[in-house]
């Protein structure tokens, strides 16, 4: 299954007349794998993430599943049933007074009977480790557990990609670390492909491919690497590299063969290679 | 948190005792027909079986007394003010007078009725939301609501507001203070000066507070959406209802306090 946008735009009427805030964009995320977003504040990262999940119709172009399996067939995408979204603020996108009806929220919107009701809310209490806070209010948790409540109230519709809209951006260094590992883990034990909409570099090193989003067009798609290679794309995406990847470039200056790491364990790898 | 804390009545006092365990529906329809009871007397002895039948609920609650007397924290100005005015304004026998004033033994009587009535309806409330959850409550609402849905109400979207209600209040507290911290750190005077002075102070908190409710409630219905939920369509039910044994005492329970207060109005 591959979550597939193709040549996608997408408009808003203003007063001043339609904007095109989106821009054939092309998108292909394969099943179980990590992907990242970046781009600065109004390059259309939030609309793309809406769009990906099914909550947005584009003006032009599609967004579908695609099996790949046999016969390729497509199907347009189910909020919440194919690809679950994960929004910036936990705050505002907690439903229910406790924790635990919070989860079943989304089952109960599928009209799933009681007892795999139940059975879902259980997995995902015990997989995301919110067991001891089910009957806790939200307000009394921090923001880093109401934002693994907000997966979880996402994850127990089984979609089959998880979009995450700066879902750390909110969260203390400790917390944001605690989500990324969340994430990572269900990629990991449940396949799930994830998505992320991201400012943050240092969680976009995890993803086997990088979108650079500038003014609603696709600047960049390809794996880290290649991607922070290309000065043009850095620049038009307004990026500014991890301190490992500042550091390789300077490296380079005087080792021209000095690979851009953008991880502090690579950048040593590196360093202690060179002769 | 300091102000979400200090209101009682609404507050859910977790438990595991027998009227924690009865139905959210059984304990509304209870809590509706005590309050019934309340508004048929009209003499205070004819309170005693509604009192007895809600001390005996209390008892069984578990829930600490002190938390009843704090849920009458917010409504003893309007005790006072409706006891002392009954007291002096009411005309009859006078016990005692002094220059204009003058307390009547019928204002006495009045009042103490009142003073009764008051308190037992808020104590009939603070038993119910304190041994029901918000979302049992709700639920247990829109069970209420649901024949009106027939004639084109929607019950269920009433109730899932309430729920989304309950669940933003210590929100939107946390909110309010966290803005008034902010204004009073640039110079903002909150409550001082004269009654409009102390009216305009609050606009600086109640704009922002506004516009961050609206922003809020805007990617709550995306949120939402997000999760599959559609206005009008239909929804299972997480917690599953039973009409049990207990429900049925707590039913008799409160018909027995409407049926004593009704004879001894009738007969005695």
């Amino acid at each position: 299954m591959t979550l597939r946008l193709d040549r996608v735009s997408y408009q808003v009427e203003t007063s001043a007349g339609a904007v095109e805030v989106l821009h054939d964009v092309d998108l292909e995320l394969a099943e179980g794998s990590i992907s990242a977003i970046v781009g600065p504040n109004g390059s259309g990262k939030s609309t793309l993430a809406r769009l990906a999940s099914g909550l947005l119709r584009g003006s032009s172009g599609s967004v579908a599943l695609v099996d790949g399996s046999g016969v390729q067939t497509s199907r347009d995408v189910r909020p919440g049933l194919d690809v679950g979204l994960v929004f910036q603020n936990p705050d505002n996108q907690l439903v229910a007074t406790t924790v635990e009806d919070d989860i079943a929220f989304g089952l109960e919107n599928l009209c799933l009977p009681h007892d795999e009701m139940v059975q879902r809310v259980d997995d995902a209490l015990d997989l995301l480790g919110l067991r001891n806070f089910c009957d806790y209010p939200p307000h009394r948790l921090s923001g880093g557990q109401k934002q693994k409540v907000a997966i979880a109230g996402v994850l127990v519709m089984k979609p089959a990609f998880l979009v995450l809209d700066e879902a750390t951006s909110l969260l203390d260094p400790s917390n944001r670390r605690d989500v990324m590992d969340t994430v990572l883990q269900l990629n990991r034990e449940l396949g799930i492909g994830v998505l992320m909409v991201t400012h943050l570099l240092e969680e976009v090193m995890v993803a086997s491919r990088v979108g650079v989003l500038a003014d609603g067009r696709m600047v960049g798609w390809d794996t880290p690497q290649s991607v922070f290679s290309q000065q043009s794309v850095v620049e038009q995406g307004g990026l500014v590299l991890p301190l490992s990847g500042r550091a390789s470039l300077l490296m380079q200056g005087r080792w021209p063969e000095f690979p851009l790491c953008l991880t502090a364990e690579e950048f040593t790898r590196a360093a202690c290679q060179l002769n | 948190m300091a102000m979400s804390r200090s209101f009682v009545l609404g507050q859910h006092y977790p438990g595991v005792s027998v009227i924690h365990r009865a139905g959210a529906l059984a304990k509304l329809t209870a809590t509706i027909i005590l309050m019934v009871a309340v508004f048929v007397a009209t003499r205070t002895p004819q309170y005693l079986p509604l009192a007895l039948v809600l001390g005996a609920g209390i008892l069984l609650s578990g829930i600490p007394l002190r938390f009843f007397v704090r849920g009458l924290k917010p409504i003893v100005f309007l005790i006072v003010l409706t006891v002392v005015v009954q007291m002096f304004f009411t005309p009859g026998t006078t016990l005692w007078s002094w220059w204009f004033l003058r307390i009547t033994r019928e204002g006495v009587v009045l009042a103490l009725f009142i003073l009764c009535r008051l308190v037992l309806l808020t104590l009939t409330s603070v038993l119910l939301t304190a041994s029901t959850s918000p979302i049992e409550l709700t639920d247990a609402i829109a069970d209420f609501l649901k024949p009106l849905s027939r004639v084109g109400i929607p019950s269920a979207e009433i109730a899932l507001v309430m729920s989304i209600a309950m669940r933003f209040v210590p929100t939107i507290l946390e909110e309010t203070e966290r803005i008034v911290r902010a204004q009073v750190s640039r110079g903002a005077k909150i409550g001082e000066g004269s009654l409009v002075a102390r009216m305009k102070g609050f606009i600086p908190i109640l704009i922002p507070l506004f516009v961050s409710s609206f922003r809020r409630a805007d990617d709550l219905a995306v949120a939402m959406e997000a999760r599959g939920f559609r206005v009008g369509s239909e929804r299972t039910r997480y917690h599953e209802r039973h009409f049990g044994s207990i429900d049925v005492c707590v039913l008799v329970a409160s018909g027995i306090a409407l049926a004593g207060v009704m004879l001894w109005r009738l007969f005695l």
